[in-house]
Order: structure tokens, then sequence, then C-alpha cells
């Protein structure tokens, strides 16, 4: 099960288990209707992340903050989706109710579920993970770079600003700081452009190829796939116990 | 305004002390200290990692986290509201021109910080084709700053701040990558707005053309050299 305390083990597992685990549980969520089977799947997954948050595996204040940002969304879906635009202006609807239901579970419960399986997940992981699963190559690539192009934007960005704080530029409420930074959002988009195709023949002249560098390898595959495979019975009986398939 | 505070003249334009900052775990500023007066364009030596570039900064109360004493026209900086005021009376070039540049064109970024001094969009635009004019640089009004090559660039950045009419320049390796014309036509612009100057460099020519006195930064210290 996921929610069996073996996520502070799980660090010490083959990263591709764990993404498995999660890609498993998030296409499972997404396709259960059932709203018991999925409050039960919501509960697992909210035991999954605590578990993690108890065993140190995860700071309870980067679980909070992932469902409170995504939960902003889901809020402005569960406020206007229940209600019917008629002539006479807004009607609740029982199905809207049902389908903001729906939302708010799933939303929540894949969330969950994947701060808890994913804890302490970088860029560069996920891209070896993913390797590891024999995803797209291309998506590899991509996961594998975000790892350095998020720290390079963070750093440009931070630079930017400070030259723009030297000459004399101090944020407020107005029409001025939005174009500013309007502004520094182009520049960073422009500078990451001619940075990537720098980046990528500095990359390629130390022999990068266009595989993602393979993860190592570890022996203790069976526990990888017990992980997984608990991810599935949590499924399953979530399933089974709301009579959906 | 504190930046318009008549000084006595030997009252020193700037002074730091006891400066710390730390780069991770390594300290940068270790008790650094320096006294810009009036008339004076003081090079601070140091290699590369020295913590030049943390001392420009520290001195306009960039960086966070930094401790000591900052002094900037005789009145003592400790807040982000103490240091506000000085940015353009003091200007600061940054060692990467792209780290200064971010508007659409030369001309918009030269008025970027007039703009933030209050100056009405005319007046900016006026102020900024003034500090191109006198950079030789007018005819790089509209083009987009990163289709400029490396000496443009750096001109282009010095005119930003130039735009703001300081009164003290702080410059860091404003000769870094320039072949040996650029470095000239900066190195002139710099000597031709008369201005006291603090110049972080390693580059010789910078050092011989501009320095009239000299600060060694080494292990979070200036000595003089």
């Amino acid at each position: 099960m996921i929610a069996s305390g073996r996520i502070a083990a799980g660090v010490a597992l083959h990263p591709r288990g764990r993404l498995a685990a999660a890609v498993l549980a998030s296409v499972g969520i997404a396709v259960t209707s059932h709203r018991l089977a999925l409050a039960l799947l919501l509960l697992a997954a909210l035991g999954a992340c605590a578990c993690a948050i108890v065993q140190g595996a995860l700071a309870a204040g980067t679980a909070l903050g992932r469902v409170a940002a995504v939960n902003g969304f889901v809020a402005l879906t569960a406020l206007t989706l229940p209600f019917a635009w008629t002539a006479a202006g807004p009607v609740l609807d029982p199905s809207g109710v049902e389908l903001a239901w729906l939302v708010v579970l799933r939303a929540n419960a894949v969330v969950l579920a994947c701060t808890a399986l994913l804890a302490g997940f970088d860029a560069a992981t996920l891209a070896r993970a993913a390797a590891g699963l024999r995803a797209p190559d291309k998506l590899c690539r991509l996961l594998f770079l975000i790892a350095r192009y998020l720290d390079l934007l963070g750093a440009e960005r931070a630079r930017i600003e400070r030259a723009m704080r030297a000459r004399g530029f101090v944020p407020r409420s107005d029409r001025r700081t939005v174009e500013a930074y309007g502004k520094l959002v182009a520049a960073l988009l422009a500078g990451a452009v001619a940075r990537a195709e720098r980046v990528e023949r500095a990359m390629r002249a130390r022999g990068f190829g266009r595989a993602v560098p393979a993860a190592p390898v570890r022996e203790a595959k069976a526990r990888e796939w017990a992980w997984a495979g608990g991810t599935a019975c949590v499924l399953a009986a979530a399933w089974a116990y709301a009579g959906v398939g | 305004m504190s930046s318009e505070r008549a000084l006595s003249t030997t009252e020193p334009l700037l002074r730091a002390r006891d400066l710390v900052a730390s780069r991770g775990a390594r300290r940068v500023l270790d008790g650094a200290a320096l006294e810009l007066h009036e008339g004076e364009r003081l090079v601070v030596l140091g290699e590369n990692g020295a913590g030049k570039s943390t001392l420009l900064m520290a001195l306009l109360g960039l960086l966070p986290g930094v401790a000591g004493e900052v002094e900037i026209f005789g009145r003592p900086c400790r807040t982000e509201a103490d240091f506000a005021p000085n940015r353009g009376p003091v200007g600061l070039l940054f060692q990467d021109p792209d780290d200064q540049l971010f508007c659409a064109t030369v001309a918009e970024d030269a008025a970027f910080g007039p703009l933030n001094r209050g100056a009405t969009p005319e007046a900016a635009a006026r102020a900024a084709h003034a500090a191109l004019g006198a950079l030789g640089i007018a005819r790089l009004a509209d083009r987009p700053p990163h289709a400029l090559s490396g000496g443009e660039k750096r001109l282009a950045a010095l005119a930003g701040v130039l735009a703001m009419r300081p009164r003290v320049l702080l410059l860091d390796e404003p000769t870094a990558s320039l072949e040996a014309g650029a470095t000239t036509r900066v190195l002139e612009a710099l000597l031709g707005t008369g201005l006291p100057l603090v110049v972080a460099t390693h580059d010789p020519a910078c050092d011989a053309a501009l320095g009239t006195r000299r600060l060694r930064l080494a292990d979070g210290r200036c000595r003089e050299a």
C-alpha cells in the first residue's frame, strides 16, 4: 500500500519504481468517477503524505504549499461548476454539484499521491526515472535540462532585478511595475533561448549525446515492483469497495 | 534628500567599514573598508572571486545579509529605505551588461532609471538621449540591446547609469571581455564623465587609465596597493 509507511525506505528505492507508482496512482484516480472510491483514495494518499512527513522524507510546508496551489485553481472550478446559467440567473444544478465534487476529490488525491510518492525528487531524478521507464527521449531531455535551466533562470532573474533596483526601481502596485516585470520576463525568455543554444553547444562539446545519462542500476528490483504493486492494490481495493470497475 | 546634502571638503562621498559578507560557507568580505573622496578614482584590485562585485553591491545595499557600516554622502545607510534614494546619485555599472539591459530598445532602457526617480516620460526620454549622445552612441537608440556588440552593450548600460545624473560611479569590471578598441572607448567615456569612481577590475589597462588611488581586496579585506 502507498500508505504502508515505506515512504522513507522508498527514498532508497530506484526512482523508477516510485515514478511508476505515481503515474499508476494518477491515472487510476483520474479514471475513477465514484465519489466513495475517490474519497478512499484521497484518504490513502493523505495517509501516505502523513507517513512521509512523519518519517522526515517530506517537509510539511512543501506538501501544504502544493495542496494550496492546486486548490486555488480547484476552488474556482468548485465555485462555478455547480451552477447552470439560465435566463433567470444562476441555478444550482445537481449534476454540476456532482462534477464539482469529483474535481475536488480527484485533484487533491492526485496531488497528495504524487507529493508522497515523489517526495524529495528533483528534476534530474525525475528525468532519470522517466528514462528508466523508457519514456520518450525528448521528454527525458526536457526534464533533465529543466534542472539546469530553472537554476540559471532563477539566478538571471535575481541579477536583472538587482540591476533594476540599482537604478532606483521599487515595485509598486501600478502599471509601470507591471510593464517593468513584463519586460523582465521578455528579457528572460529572449535570454533563455540564446542561452539554451549556447548551453547545448557547450554540453555537446563535452560529449553530451541525445540520451539522458542513465541512472545507476540497482539490485533491489523486486522491492520497486512491490511498491508499484502496492499502489495498484490500493487502487483495486478502492474500486472493489465502491463496486466500480 | 540625503543625496543633495552639502558635504564638507574632508567628508568622504562613500565610506564603508567592517563589511562582512558570505557566499555559501565562504566569507567573501571579512572586515572590508574603503573611502572615496571628491575627485578620486579608486581602483579596487583583486583576483577573480575576491569579492569585488560583492563589495560594490554592498555599497548600494543590494545584497541581503551583509553586515557592517555604509555611509553615502555623509549619511549612514542601514535599511532599504536609507539606500533607495542613493540608487541613481550613486550609479552602479554591472559586470555583465546583459543583467542590466532588459528593455526592448536601448533608449527605453536608458530611460528606465530616470522614470524610477519620478521623471515624466518626456524628461526621461530626454535624459536617455542626452546620455546616449554624450557617449557617442545616439545611433543605437532604437536598437534592441541583445543585437549589440560587447562594447556597444557596455556603453548602452553605462548610458542607463549616466541618464540618472550620478555624482559617483561604481564600476564592476567595466572593460572585461572587450577588445582593445572597445576598451579605449569605454575608458575615454568614463574619464569624460569627470565623476569620482570606484572601479573593481583586474585589467591593467583599466587600472592605468583610471586609477588615482588603489586598494587590493584579498582575504575579504582592502589594503592600500
